[in-house]
Order: structure tokens, then sequence, then C-alpha cells
């Protein structure tokens, strides 16, 4: 499993390159990405492709909550689970 | 988190959807609810709630209206996706994909032929894209400018000298190559109520190989007589008005286009249909473009699915093909009989199939 930092911070990397109000507003690891109106529907689609792609992880509809997606630091918590536990989903 | 699906009742559940569809589609839901969710010739229509099992708290919703459609030269039932809401804190495709999935059930249960949903920009693709499915057709907007001025006044500014270019351009816009009208045909306004002849009209151009709307007279009626805010004058403006114009040839009816006059200058070609559009079309449209001229209107749009033969009767008219408005997405069930349904059909939809 790669470092719990290098996790994180390929995601943020990716945040920062994938979406321009993430750029512009700046990203923290409380930042509400959903809620904050930086990630909709098909932003996601883009984060699950990103994770499944990157560490070879595969997400399930039931992966597919809020709690997961709400922050960086829930998404890299998320990522981490599955890559420690690839068959576990969230419900 | 744990979200689950409630099935709605359109009786007891109203209140609750009229709350959450004033909340993400504007104060105008009262007036057509029941119209729009009970009034529908082919029935009433589905809907869904998706919520948070733990607050109890409704974090998306999603309806689904029955249309009566022809698939292949065959009277069909089919479900158009529409009112698909999810809260902005929701939006991590989980809750869409449970709505979109609940959509695909009455077709699973045998109770409509198949289901579609018509996403007007790629976020809506993102559920679709997700569930493996891509877009049937895609709809295009096309457009006649009938007045430049404004075209001119968004590129030049609201400057003395734009009156005088648009003028110019106008009459430029006004000229086109003569065309003979069809020989026999005899345009004219109708306001009844649709009867048979329209019904029989529809049954006859019962063609294999497309899908498309029934244009039955109990559909037209609902759709063109029976809305309720069809020319009615709102608190806000005046909403607009349908006007059919029929064609017949010896009387009997041929063709029929269907336009609204919108109340900000603009109107919409909602439907144009019958035998032999490349002339019959041709003329109809002909004859909407005066009376949009006539009510001083500065353009006249109308959509159209990227295969269907309207495109050559809306060139034909002059109308130039704009945006993509609309994707169509299709799900007409797993087994084999759904997945030939909609193999090899041509989508003949315009605004008429895609609009709510």
């Amino acid at each position: 499993m790669p470092p719990a930092a290098t996790i994180e911070n390929q995601i943020l990397t990716f945040m920062l390159r994938t979406f321009p109000t993430a750029r512009k507003l700046g990203l923290r690891n409380d930042t509400l990405l959903l809620e904050g109106g930086i990630v909709d529907s098909l932003g996601t689609l883009n984060i699950v492709s990103f994770l499944e792609r990157s560490f070879n992880i595969t997400i399930h509809d039931d992966d597919l909550v809020p709690e997961n997606f709400a922050t960086l630091d829930t998404l890299t918590a998320f990522a981490k689970k599955k890559i420690e536990c690839p068959g576990t989903a969230s419900l | 988190m744990t979200l689950a699906l409630r099935q709605l009742s359109m009786d007891d559940d109203r209140e609750e959807m009229l709350t959450l569809l004033r909340r993400n589609f504007g104060a105008r839901q009262d007036t057509r609810f029941e119209w729009r969710h009970t009034k529908h010739p082919a029935g009433r229509a589905w809907a869904w709630f998706a919520y948070d099992k733990t607050s109890l708290a409704t974090v998306a919703m999603t309806t689904l209206f029955p249309r009566n459609m022809y698939v292949d030269g065959k009277p069909g039932m089919a479900g158009q996706v529409g009112e698909f809401a999810v809260n902005p804190a929701y939006r991590c495709l989980g809750p869409a994909v449970m709505l979109q999935r609940a959509t695909f059930d009455p077709v699973d249960r045998g109770l409509l032929d198949f289901c579609y949903d018509c996403p007007p920009h790629d976020q809506g693709m993102s559920t679709f894209r997700r569930l493996g499915m891509s877009a049937n057709t895609e709809v295009f907007r096309y457009a006649y400018v009938l007045d430049s001025q404004e075209y001119f006044e968004k590129r030049l500014g609201k400057k003395a000298y734009v009156r005088p270019i648009s003028t110019a351009a106008n009459l430029l816009l006004r000229i086109r190559t003569p065309r003979k009208k069809s020989r026999g045909l005899v345009i004219s306004s109708f306001q009844r109520a649709f009867c048979e002849e329209f019904t029989e009209l529809d049954a006859s151009l019962a063609s294999p190989g497309v899908i498309r709307a029934s244009r039955s007279a109990p559909n037209l009626n609902w759709r063109y007589r029976e809305d309720p805010l069809a020319s009615v004058s709102l608190p806000t403006g005046s909403w607009g008005r349908y006007e059919v114009l029929v064609a017949r040839r010896a009387g009997e009816l041929v063709a029929f286009a269907v336009f609204f006059l919108h109340a900000d200058g603009i109107a919409s070609l909602v439907d144009l249909f019958g035998q032999d559009l490349g002339e019959t079309g041709i003329d109809l449209l002909d004859a909407a473009i005066h009376i949009c001229r006539r009510e001083g209107l500065s353009s006249l749009h109308a959509s159209c699915s990227a295969d269907s033969d309207l495109t050559t009767v809306l060139a034909s008219a002059g109308f130039r093909r704009r945006e993509c408005s609309s994707r169509v997405v299709a799900y007409a069930g797993t087994n084999e009989n759904g997945s030939q349904l909609l193999t090899g059909q041509k989508w003949e939809f315009g605004k008429v199939e895609v609009m709510l």
C-alpha cells in the first residue's frame, strides 16, 4: 500500500488539476467538496475513475455516499480503506 | 449513512413533492401538478424520494411520466424521466444512481415498454455513464432568426447605428428563394379541441423502424388544450400560448404544426407532424414564420434528433442547426425482448418528445 501522505498528495493533485473551483477557492483538508459546489455528480464520476485507476480498487454503488466524498480528508480515508480492504463497501 | 427509496403517492405525498419541486424547479409548480402527474391520458406518474434513513431527510427525487409512443410501427407505453433533483450535499452519484434504477423498475415489471431520460447537459449523463449506458440519440436546437437587432446589440452594444444595420439585415433575412406552395394544400389556424381525425392521421403514419410520440387526440388535447399554464396570464407576465396550424388537402387533414409563442419574444416549434413533410412541413413552417413575424418575435426555435427526417425539413425551411440541447438515453429492460426493442430504430424526436 502506498504511504498515506502519497495517497493524499495524489488525490490533492488530481483535485486541483481537475476542478477549477478547487484551484480558485483553494482546497483545505476539510473544504466541503459537494456542499461547496466544487464537485458534482460528473465530478464524482471523474474522482471514481481516478481512484479506481490509480489505486487499482473497485468502487461499488454503495460507496457513492456523501461521507466518502465530503472532503479531501474523507476521500483520502475512503481510498485508504478500499486499498486495505478492497472488498469492503460502505453500507 | 444509509439511503433508502420510497415510492410516492400522488395524493398523500403531494405537498412534500410540491415543496421539493418548488425548491428545485421554481415557484410555478402547483398550477401544473395535477395536469402533469395525474391527468395524462397514459395514466398517473410514478415518483420516488431517496431519503436518509437516519435523519429521514429527503435528499433526492425523480418522477417517471407515462407516455404513449409508437415503436417500430406499433403503439407502446414509455416513461419519461423528469423532475430529477438531488440536494447539492448528496451529488456524489449514489442517490442519483439509486433513483435512476428506480425509474427502470416499471420497465422491468412489464408495465412499460421502455423509459427514457433527456439530460440537457453532460452532468446529467454522469449517472448513465456509471450505469454503463450511453445516449441513444442527441437532440439539437435549430433557430430561424426573424429579427437581427438582438444579435447585433449583443455584439456591438446598444448603439444608435445598430438599428439601421439590423433593419438592413432583416430585409436580407426575408429574401428567400421563392418556393411554389404545394398544390391543393390549405393551411389554417386550428383552435378547437383535437378530434378523431388527428388520431387517424397518427395511426396512419405508424412507420416501422421509428420511435416517436403518439399524436392521438387525447394526447394532443392534454398537451395543448389542457395545460393550465398555456394562455394563462401570470403576475410576472404572460406565459405564452400555443398556436396550431393544420394542413388539409381536399378537406382531409394531412399535417399539422404546433408552436408556442413565448411572452419574451421568441417562439418554439413544439411539433411538426404529418404526411409528406418535405412539402407540407415546409408550407406549415412558412405559415408559422409569417405569424411569428406578424407578432414581432425575434426568432423561432425548433428541436430535432440527429437521425430524424425533420432535420432536412428544417434545413429546407431556412433553420440553422445550433447546439445539442439534450441527449436521449433509453432503457428497455435486460431480457432479450427488451434489449431488441430499440435496436435499429430511428429516433424521430422533437420538442414534444423531450418536453415534460
